[in-house]
């Protein structure tokens, strides 16, 4: 698939076939997490996979953003001991963002590989933690549920490029108007 | 009927309705309506595998299931949650033997 084909038409993918995800896919879809661009090459994440039945049964349990159960889930964390800090110790704005450009890679890679997945922000933090044995370094960012899909839903409604893009200075729509 | 089974479906329903009730001290409002049709879906789906469904119940289920399959979009979903409910009191009628059906 053409990569602005792949962009244009992902989909977030909320309900899943009950088959397997072969490891290989998977692989593919870290692989590709793995290459988004990090702030000073730093790449501060952690990725757990998470593929066996009971444990993925427990997760949507505890996960109320997901609406079916998948056949993967992929838990992206923030490796706090790799980020850079702001003055009061927190982790800096910019480290969420190389996790939020490894999540839009997962989304991509599985839709490139046929598969449909969602970001799941909605989820109780201290559960899914405790579940997924995660070590205080780890600070869960978000969940990625993939699997085979039921259906692709249509393409949700989008703000006009009118209302989001401006030309050389805010408010100034010129160019991007449609003549 | 695997008794053990139902008490394990009503034991994840049950984490989820927790869970979400808890989220919902944070997120965005209209997220509540999305638990509430989620739940309505997952309680069909226990009932239909344990078979306790009917048709009604059935066909009830696969419409929710096939809008929580959609992207969100909060003016479907308040079509479809109010379609249904007509949908629902017209067979609540029917179940109680009153009203034109």
């Amino acid at each position: 698939m053409e990569t602005l084909e792949t962009i244009m038409t992902r989909r977030s993918v909320r309900a899943y076939k009950k088959d397997p995800v072969s490891k290989e896919l998977l692989d593919t879809i870290l692989r590709a997490a793995m290459a988004a661009p990090s702030g000073g090459n730093r790449q501060p994440w952690a990725f757990i996979v998470i593929s066996d039945r009971r444990r993925l049964q427990g997760l949507l349990s505890l996960s109320p953003g997901m609406s079916s159960e998948p056949s993967a889930i992929i838990a992206i964390c923030l490796d706090e001991t790799r980020a850079t800090k702001t003055e009061d110790g927190n982790a800096e704005s910019m480290v969420w963002m190389d996790l939020g450009a490894a999540m839009e890679n997962i989304l991509l890679a599985a839709h490139d590989q046929g598969l449909g997945a969602c970001a799941i922000g909605s989820f109780h933090e201290h559960g899914v933690r405790e579940l997924l044995r995660l070590p205080s370094k780890l600070k869960l960012a978000l969940l990625v549920s993939i699997g085979i899909p039921v259906r692709v839903p249509t393409g949700p409604k989008k703000r006009p490029p009118e209302e989001v893009i401006f030309s050389e200075e805010y408010g100034d729509q010129n160019g991007y108007r449609k003549t | 009927m695997d008794t053990e089974k139902l008490r394990e479906d009503v034991f994840f329903l049950i984490g989820f309705i927790l869970t979400s009730m808890q989220g919902l001290y944070h997120e965005p409002a209209e997220y509540g309506i999305y638990r509430l049709f989620d739940v309505a879906g997952r309680l069909l789906s226990i009932i239909e595998t344990h078979g306790l469904s009917d048709d009604f119940l059935r066909k009830l289920g696969q419409e929710i299931e096939e809008e929580k399959a959609e992207s969100m979009d909060s003016d479907r979903q308040k079509a479809t949650i109010s379609r249904l409910a007509l949908v629902y009191t017209a067979e609540l009628q029917r179940r109680l033997g009153i009203g034109n059906h």
